[in-house]
């Protein structure tokens, strides 16, 4: 690929893929089985897209594509980051179909695991969005490092991937030992383990965490609850539970043999945690936002059952984020009436954490359950709680809070 | 007398400017204006200061996966950097500087930080990953 065989495109991803190789030391390319790709909205990418058109890129592995930014159903009440013009709907619908033509399956979303983008444990990936990575390190036991967009793009143009990091072994061992025992987990909230996570991640910085102590069955919801924040307050590449994640039938598998470090978390550093992640102590809101990651099938029927018969606040917003997929199957089921019958809207392959378009949208105090969009939505102040609390928040228009 | 530094050169090319020197991590998505070069981010210790055409100076990239093609928008609008230089680069700003063509230098043989302060004059060759400094009169 490297001498231009395979066109301009494969030419030039191979060779960014073998400088990153360099910069990280990497011995070889190992073969991908999926990327996902995801573009900035800068008019300028344009004509990068375009130049590898030209040279001829296709996708040579599995490809997704994350949120472009426009919600069909909404565009002109939800808009973009960047507002809700015409100009930046083209911007968007340019890019999106430059990478339809080289081979993405336009997913829209940010679960793109939980859709059809399967893996299996040592599957290689490169994927933008840190808590699908989080997530499919963890729970699928697949390999992928946090990458850039740009890296995404040439390992999906090139089908390859450079062997570094957390693609290898040693990488991968569990070096901090979480002990939650002291908890009780039989009143948690999807909020408690974000914010457990969210101090776990502050706690061990860019180690890997072996959490023991938590109860023994987990939901695809609670463990990406966990997931997700944890390269927001660190830079966390993955966790280990013992007897449920497939790296760590037990705990000295999980820690390669080695004795890991011991930290106790205590309830009082979970609910810390709350004051860390809300950035405003206000009672009053503009907005409650769900849906950083995407919401589940799951989660948006308890959303549209909670809200049967309800009424969001006058002068709140309530934005429910997920893919359209899972809203195609909400509008069958009767969920997406429900949640737009209570004043609601159910949005669609919208970024709901850092490309998040509250600000644009004049919003100022937002809820959310999202560890990860109280840190990255820009431009707003966030309030913290669990799915119920900001909801009731939606329906009387003030924060209760814990 | 210039110092001379020692380094990896990972975008090759030659550049140079005033230098412009974060001991904090950089994010270019959300953290600087695109349009003017300007740093954004609130409580940055660079913030209200410009990056346009200086030799940037910082330990390493944070933030989103999109700020790769911020770069290159800078670099298209001419509010970009001259060139780069990182204590350890991570894969983001690196595929951000290629992307742009901006001269970009890691792992020097002494501290950046350290050694080289705001103001001072700094020549950057990408292609054998070498750095000359003039210390700033006064």
């Amino acid at each position: 690929m490297l001498d231009g065989e395979y066109g301009a495109a494969a030419q030039e991803a191979m060779s960014i893929l073998v400088r990153i190789a360099e910069a990280y030391g990497a011995k070889r390319m190992v073969p991908a089985k999926s990327a996902h790709v995801a573009a900035g909205l800068f008019p300028e990418e344009v004509e990068w897209y375009e130049r590898l058109l030209e040279g001829g890129a296709k996708f040579r592995c599995f490809t997704t594509r994350h949120p472009w930014g426009i919600d069909y159903d909404h565009f002109e009440e939800v808009g973009t980051v960047y507002g809700n013009t015409p100009e930046i709907k083209e911007i968007a619908e340019m890019i999106f179909s430059y990478s339809l033509k080289m081979g993405a399956i336009p997913m829209g979303t940010c679960i793109q695991y939980l859709l059809g983008d399967f893996l299996l444990p040592g599957d290689a990936f490169s994927w933008t969005g840190s808590s699908g990575v989080v997530f499919a390190n963890s729970v699928l036991g697949a390999r992928g490092n946090m990458e850039g967009a740009v890296t995404n793009y040439c390992v999906a143009i090139t089908g390859r991937i450079p062997e570094y990091g957390m693609l290898l072994d040693e990488n991968r061992r569990g070096k901090v030992l979480v002990d939650c025992s002291g908890m009780d987990f039989s009143t948690f909230t999807d909020a408690d383990y974000g914010a457990l996570a969210f101090h776990v991640g502050k706690v061990v910085g860019d180690e890997i965490p072996v959490f023991v102590g938590l109860p023994r069955k987990m939901t695809l919801e609670q463990l990406r609850a966990i997931a997700s924040p944890l390269h927001v307050s660190g830079a966390v590449p993955m966790f280990h539970i013992p007897g449920l994640t497939p790296e760590a039938p037990t705990l000295e598998a999980a820690s390669g043999g080695e004795k890991p470090e011991r930290v106790q978390v205590e309830m009082s550093e979970v609910k810390r945690a709350y004051d860390e992640i809300a950035t405003t102590g206000e009672d009053r809101l503009d907005m409650v936002s769900l849906g950083c990651p995407h919401l589940t099938y799951q989660e948006i029927r308890e959303i549209a059952e909670f809200l049967e018969g309800k009424r969001v606040h006058e002068g709140v917003k309530l934005w429910v984020g997920t893919s359209y997929q899972v809203k195609v199957v909400a509008d069958r089921a009767g969920w997406t009436q429900k949640i737009e019958r209570a004043g609601g809207l159910l949005v669609t392959n919208l970024c709901m954490g850092p490309g998040a378009p509250f600000a644009a949208r004049g919003m100022r105090v937002v809820a959310t359950n999202s560890p990860r969009s109280a840190y990255y939505a820009p431009g707003v102040e966030h309030l913290y709680g669990s799915t119920r609390e900001c909801l009731e928040a939606a329906i009387t228009g003030r924060w209760r809070g814990r | 007398m210039p110092i001379i530094l020692r380094g990896r050169g990972l975008v090759k090319g030659r550049a140079e400017g005033e230098a412009l020197v974060s001991k904090q991590p950089i994010s270019f998505v959300g953290g600087v204006d695109p349009d003017t070069g300007v740093v954004i981010e609130k409580g940055h210790e660079l913030e209200g200061q410009s990056i346009k055409g200086r030799v940037l100076i910082f330990p390493f990239g944070k933030g989103t996966t999109y700020n790769p093609f911020a770069l290159f928008a800078m670099k298209k609008r001419e509010t970009a950097p001259a060139a780069i230089i990182n204590v350890k680069t991570e894969e983001i700003v690196l595929t951000g500087a290629i992307l742009a063509q901006i001269p970009f230098i890691d792992r020097l043989d002494q501290d950046p930080l350290r050694v080289i302060g705001s103001g001072d004059y700094v020549k950057v060759d990408g292609d054998t990953g070498t750095v000359e400094v003039t210390k700033r009169r006064g």
